[in-house]
């Protein structure tokens, strides 16, 4: 369990080291690196201002010290300044990073705890209603872009029904429930991708498990059907799940930066594409790292999730 | 009473069993929308860069003052809204189909190498592979869309960067357990080189999980070249693409819905197609590879 856990830390940095490497090599593939910076660096600016510029972000020294010195800083925790607001990116991200989590959470409960609950119910009850519905869900879920599916709904929802607040997180002054209608939208589009995942995956497991031999003899000694799902199968059906949760976790990255983009929610995803349309690297970076640490950490919370359903990684 | 005619309900049942055992309808809608991407030019009179500004804005012809002179109506600069999405879907297939060519074929080289070379190699590349599934590739995106700015090249090398890992995982996992068979012992046996063995005797035995892993991942690709699109890091905005028109019409949602909302359902509509087929695929040529999903 320890060399495990070891080996699993290991890769986390090493993998975050490389993250620092192809973050760096990708922005200086471009034409000029004073891109990344500014956008089109050549145009109504004079030499000597290119100069200056190139100098302040370091730009004139060579590529390798260039990235010594940025990861030295990211070691010592510092993420450089933003270009357009001239403000500390640690603290710009910050700011964005509780809007974010909060919306992560949320549709994070919504896609596991439905998602494998219906993924056992459609596994148990095959061929039923139940089972058509949750796979059709499923099917749309994976073949829907979030961002389209954002924009129905704020057709259906705010402007068609007039239910729901379409953008924004609401003012901090509202009350609790005003405030909590403005999460449901965001949420279930966020939620949709994961849960459809998380409901297939449990499901083919589920029906796997189900057929196997140590069931069927739980069966036979008389285990009441309760105890055989959620004790016998269930334990067992879930790690194929959990293995998929790095990948269901990386699907919540890619998505808050289609629904906050959508709904104008005031998070991350959208602060990367801001920084990406004003040229603003040094957020762009900062925000890359900051997805990365998280997803890796989650990721080895995953790992150790992992060991604790499956007694074979423990031990091996 | 027995009756040996067939019976109405058994005709019913024989056309349900036919579409379910035979993936018609995803068949269909990926061949009509190749023709109709291929033979864009032949098959609409409109120009999908060029707007007619008498006609902006109008409804699909089912709806208040539409005209069948443009079935799906037009987009704000007044373009063929059928045309552009014909011309969408040649981008759209275009991009993942090369995407999903270039990473499928790196990744079953890389598969067949690790699996088959073992040792150092393999532990190299599986680690390549469990780096590569740990990127956040739509933030990668981000920074190449920056650095180099909006690109078709751009996005269709991205897109086959992200799709190399999975084939290679699974590719390996399949040599490994071919590589111990006695066939292969033979063929050494009989002095076949290291090459023949992987390009003769192991590659066709594991085509099969390249052909289902392809297909699974062909949607995926479609939906991210619209969500690169439709955040404006992807294709060039002049190009007319799903993404883009999503985008375009995200502004006119009260006013003119039908310009966001079709390409939306043609994304849907192709992906699902894509999708279906994988899983036929999949369960036609191998359903251990069911957790796939």
């Amino acid at each position: 369990m320890r060399r495990f856990l070891i080996r699993r830390a290991v890769f986390s940095i090493l993998t975050l080291w490389g993250v620092t490497i192809l973050v760096f090599v990708l922005s200086r593939l471009g034409p000029d690196p004073l891109l990344v910076y500014v956008r089109d660096a050549t145009y109504g600016i004079s030499p000597e201002t290119i100069a200056a510029l190139k100098e302040k972000w370091g730009l004139d020294r060579p590529l390798v010290v260039q990235y010594v010195k940025w990861v030295g800083a990211l070691l010592r925790g510092d993420l450089g300044e933003s270009v357009g607001a001239q403000r500390s990116v640690v603290l710009i991200i910050s700011e964005k990073v509780p809007a974010t989590a909060q919306l992560a959470a949320i549709a994070w409960v919504i896609a596991t705890v439905p998602g494998v609950a219906l993924g056992v119910l459609s596994a148990v009850k095959r061929g039923s209603v139940w089972d058509y519905t949750a796979r059709a869900i499923a099917l749309i879920g994976q073949a829907t872009p979030p961002f389209w599916l954002a924009l129905v709904m704020i057709l259906v929802f705010s402007v068609q029904l007039d239910w729901l607040p379409s953008a924004t997180r609401g003012d901090a002054q509202d009350p609790f429930f005003t405030r909590l209608r403005h999460y449901i939208m965001p949420a279930l589009v966020l939620a949709l991708g994961p849960w459809a995942a998380y409901m297939r995956l449990t499901r083919s497991s589920m029906l796997e498990v189900l057929d196997t031999e140590f069931v069927k003899l739980a069966r036979a000694k008389g285990v009441g059907n309760t105890v055989i799902l959620w004790k016998h199968a269930l334990r067992n059906a879930l790690i194929q799940p959990l293995t998929v949760s790095a990948a269901v976790l990386a699907s919540f990255i890619a998505g808050a930066v289609f629904v906050e983009t959508v709904f104008a929610w005031p998070g991350i995803g959208r602060l990367a594409v801001q920084a990406t349309l004003d040229n603003d690297f040094p957020i762009l970076a900062g925000v890359v790292l900051m997805f990365g640490v998280g997803y890796l950490a989650l990721n080895f919370l995953a790992d150790l999730a992992y060991a604790v359903v499956d007694p074979r990684i423990r031990y091996s | 009473m027995l009756s040996l005619a067939r019976s109405p309900a058994g005709a019913f049942k024989r056309t349900f069993d036919f579409f379910r055992r035979w993936p018609v309808i995803p068949g269909l809608i990926i061949g009509s929308l190749a023709v109709g991407a291929i033979f864009a030019g032949f098959l609409t009179p409109y120009d999908p860069k060029q707007g007619d500004l008498t006609a902006r804005s109008a409804p699909p012809a089912w709806v208040g003052d539409g005209e069948w002179a443009h079935p799906l109506g037009t987009d704000r600069v007044g373009r063929d809204m059928l045309s552009r999405l014909l011309y969408g879907a040649r981008v759209s297939l275009m991009v993942a189909g090369v995407a999903v060519s270039v990473g499928t074929i790196t990744g079953t080289l890389a598969g067949l190498l690790a699996g088959y070379v073992g040792g150092m190699v393999d532990e190299l590349l599986m680690r390549l592979v469990d780096l590569w599934s740990a990127l956040p590739f739509l933030l990668i995106a981000l920074i190449v869309a920056v650095s180099v700015g909006p690109s078709l090249w751009m996005v269709i090398g991205l897109l086959a960067l992200s799709s190399w890992s999975a084939g290679a995982r699974n590719v390996r996992g399949e040599v490994l357990s071919l590589k111990t068979r006695d066939y292969v012992a033979l063929a050494k046996v009989a002095g076949a080189s290291h090459t023949r063995i992987m390009y003769r005797h192991l590659l066709p035995q594991v085509i099969h999980v390249v052909i289902v892993i392809t297909t699974l991942r062909i949607g995926s690709l479609i939906i991210a070249e619209a969500g690169l699109s439709f955040l404006g890091v992807g294709v060039p905005a002049s190009v007319p693409t799903w993404g883009i028109m999503i985008a375009e019409g995200r502004q006119y949602l009260l006013t003119a819905w039908w310009i966001a909302i079709f390409p939306g359902m043609a994304i849907f509509a192709t992906v699902t197609a894509f999708n279906f087929l994988g899983d036929w695929a999949r369960d036609r040529l191998d359903p251990r590879l069911r957790q796939l999903a």
